[in-house]
């Protein structure tokens, strides 16, 4: 052993300045550029993130050939060019992480302003109406299915170029959602979005009670709500939800619907529609006869107005000019003595000793102490089973006894 | 019973060939109300739209049922004046006391407690029958004719009245249509006698038979006369 490492042995044995021998010094030097090399990727890896802050941020200096994104560009330009940006950070689609490319196209990755905005990366600048419809239904699928099928589309296509697209009803860059008070389609706002292309049926609508509600507390109908959203059809359309067929339902979506339209709460009767159909409006029209009266006909269509509003076209003053459009005759004030939407209901059957109290409408039925409308369909309700009921029995046993008194002949 | 008389053979004259052709008059028209009416009282029965179609659609309807109404109306009163004025002899059709007594005895006979009441050559069934299609027609013609002209009953009278109007003229044909049904059929097409019709509608004519058991005091008369006429040979 001894013999065989003489070097290690005296080391050993020596102390103080003498030589080291080389092999030894190689390994210090290696250890310590190891421990140099990890000081100073520690201190790198310490110090990179501290460098990053230095920069500000969202600096919107372009430089060839660093990635950015639209807006890190579009915020610093002219208003016209920046305000999208600002817009559309407040939308509903900023929010939901929907991005510049998705409608404008062209690659915001791309290092050069030639190649972010290039037809060839996709590019298309301001997407004309058609293809922005096609863009919004990639999400929107339901949405654009009802809007394909409806009368701004087929307005478009026909080469109206002044037809709604989706933008036009819910703005471009800002689109809120309804609840909003700042968006398009907000109930206090809608109307005048549709009254941009259509200002006779809003001007009329702003007269009308609905219009009135809605400003009170959001409830009234507004235009969606009779006409839809997105399916807008026009009314010669029988899958249109104003056309005459389908008017009364529509109507009624509301007018029928006691928990929310309630009479306690706004006065407002809910059986409208089966009254309705009790008429013989409806009932020529459920054979066809497309030419009868349906509710907007009588009450208007935008300019509805309760019946005790001297200018609604259902007030007793107004009721012979009304019917007089269908029915091409100068009808005395006699047409307005009697209740339109009657029933049975209606009538309670109370003797009535005088006329005090009365409407014109009730004093119509008015003979002496009895109410027609109630004492009239009575009597049929009386006569026609009880009197069915007897003939029926004598029938039955006559035969009877005439078979039973053969029998007793023979 | 009472069967001595030997069983009386042949027929003899009950209506005239001018009453079976007001009968015919009478009965056409009044189906044709009955189908092109029923559709407006009940429009969402699974037979309206049908019905409709059947008479040529819902023009045709109102054109066939104001026709026809119009011509019933005519009809009962050229009966009524031909009754008057031609026969001269209403008495017979004109309800008695006799009538509310036969009509009387009549129900004791279903229950078993009294004889058949002997009738004449008009019972109370036919009676009532025949003034029900009387009165039927005034309510229904004047309701029918008042709500032909809608625009004239609208500047005459109160809208009410059209509306009570038409609520008169819809539950009374309904009641007629079913008085028709239950009793017309009840006792002329489905008794146990004459199923499935009398004939004396299309010739006019009623065996002895029958005269003899459903109207014994006519038959009686009848036969009193033939054996008066008998004797006089």
């Amino acid at each position: 052993m001894e013999a065989r490492h003489p070097i290690r042995l005296g080391e050993r044995t020596s102390s103080g300045g003498r030589t080291v021998p080389r092999t030894r010094r190689t390994i210090r030097r290696i250890v310590a550029a190891g421990f140099l090399l990890v000081l100073a990727a520690v201190a790198v890896l310490l110090l990179l993130p501290e460098d990053a802050p230095s920069e500000p941020p969202g600096e919107p200096e372009y430089q060839e050939g660093v990635p950015t994104s639209c807006s890190d560009c579009h915020a610093n330009l002219p208003q016209n060019l920046s305000q999208p940006v600002f817009d559309f950070n407040a939308s509903v689609h900023f929010a939901e992480f929907v991005t510049c490319v998705d409608c404008h196209g062209g690659d915001p990755t791309a290092t050069s302003l030639i190649d972010a905005m290039s037809p060839d990366r996709g590019y298309i600048g301001i997407p004309d109406k058609a293809t922005l419809n096609a863009q919004c239904s990639r999400c929107h699928s339901i949405e654009g299915a009802g809007y394909r099928s409806g009368v701004h589309e087929e307005a478009l296509r026909q080469g109206n170029v002044s037809s709604a697209s989706c933008a036009d009803c819910h703005g471009v860059h800002r689109i809120l959602p309804v609840g909003d008070a700042n968006s398009t389609i907000h109930p206090l706002r809608e109307p005048s979005t549709c009254g941009t292309c259509h200002p006779g049926a809003m001007a009329a609508y702003g007269g009308g009670v609905h219009w009135r509600r809605v400003q009170d507390d959001l409830e009234g109908a507004t235009c969606t709500d009779c006409h839809r959203s997105h399916d807008i059809l026009p009314k010669e359309d029988d899958r249109s939800s104003v056309h005459v067929d389908n008017e009364a339902e529509t109507c009624a979506r509301c007018h029928s619907a006691a928990a929310s339209i309630s009479g306690w709460y706004y006065g407002v009767k809910t059986d409208r529609l089966q009254t309705y159909q009790e008429s013989f409006h409806s009932r020529a029209l459920k054979y066809g006869d497309e030419r009868v009266a349906t509710c907007s006909d009588c009450h208007e269509n935008h300019d509805v107005r309760v019946a005790t509003d001297p200018a609604s076209s259902v007030n007793q003053a107004n009721l012979p000019k009304t019917c007089g459009q269908c029915h091409t005759t100068n009808y005395s004030e006699r047409i307005a003595q009697g209740l339109v939407h009657d029933r049975e209901a209606a009538h309670s059957g109370e003797l009535r000793w005088d006329r005090d109290g009365m409407t014109p409408a009730q004093e119509s039925y008015y003979l002496g102490p009895f109410d027609l409308g109630f004492w009239v369909p009575l009597f049929f309700q009386i006569l026609i089973p009880s009197v069915l009921l007897t003939l029926l029995l004598v029938v039955i046993l006559g035969n009877v006894r005439t078979v039973l008194e053969e029998k007793r002949k023979r | 019973m009472t069967e001595g008389k030997a069983e009386a053979q042949g027929e003899v004259q009950r209506f005239t060939l001018h009453q079976r052709i007001q009968h015919v008059l009478l009965f056409i028209p009044f189906f044709l109300l009955v189908i092109t009416g029923f559709p407006l009282k009940f429009p969402n029965e699974w037979w309206s739209q049908p019905l409709v179609n059947l008479v040529g659609g819902w023009e045709m309807r109102g054109l066939i049922h104001r026709a026809s109404g119009i011509f019933i109306v005519g009809l009962g009163i050229y009966h009524g004046l031909w009754y008057v004025v031609v026969e001269r002899n209403p008495k017979k059709i004109v309800p008695r006391r006799q009538d509310v007594r036969d009509f009387v005895q009549h129900l004791k006979w279903l229950v078993g407690r009294a004889e058949k009441p002997r009738y004449g050559r008009y019972s109370w069934v036919e009676k009532f029958e025949y003034w029900g299609a009387g009165i039927g027609m005034v309510i229904m013609g004047t309701s029918g004719l008042v709500m032909m002209f809608p625009d004239w009953a609208f500047n005459t009278f109160p809208l009410a009245t059209y509306q009570v109007l038409w609520i008169v003229h819809s539950n009374w044909a309904l009641f007629d249509t079913l008085v028709i049904l239950i009793w017309h059929m009840g006792n002329v097409h489905f008794t146990v006698k004459n199923f499935p019709m009398d004939r004396s509608w299309i010739d006019g004519k009623i065996s002895l038979k029958k005269l003899r058991e459903e109207h014994p005091l006519e038959y009686e008369e009848t036969t009193k006369k033939e054996s008066e006429a008998d004797a006089s040979n």
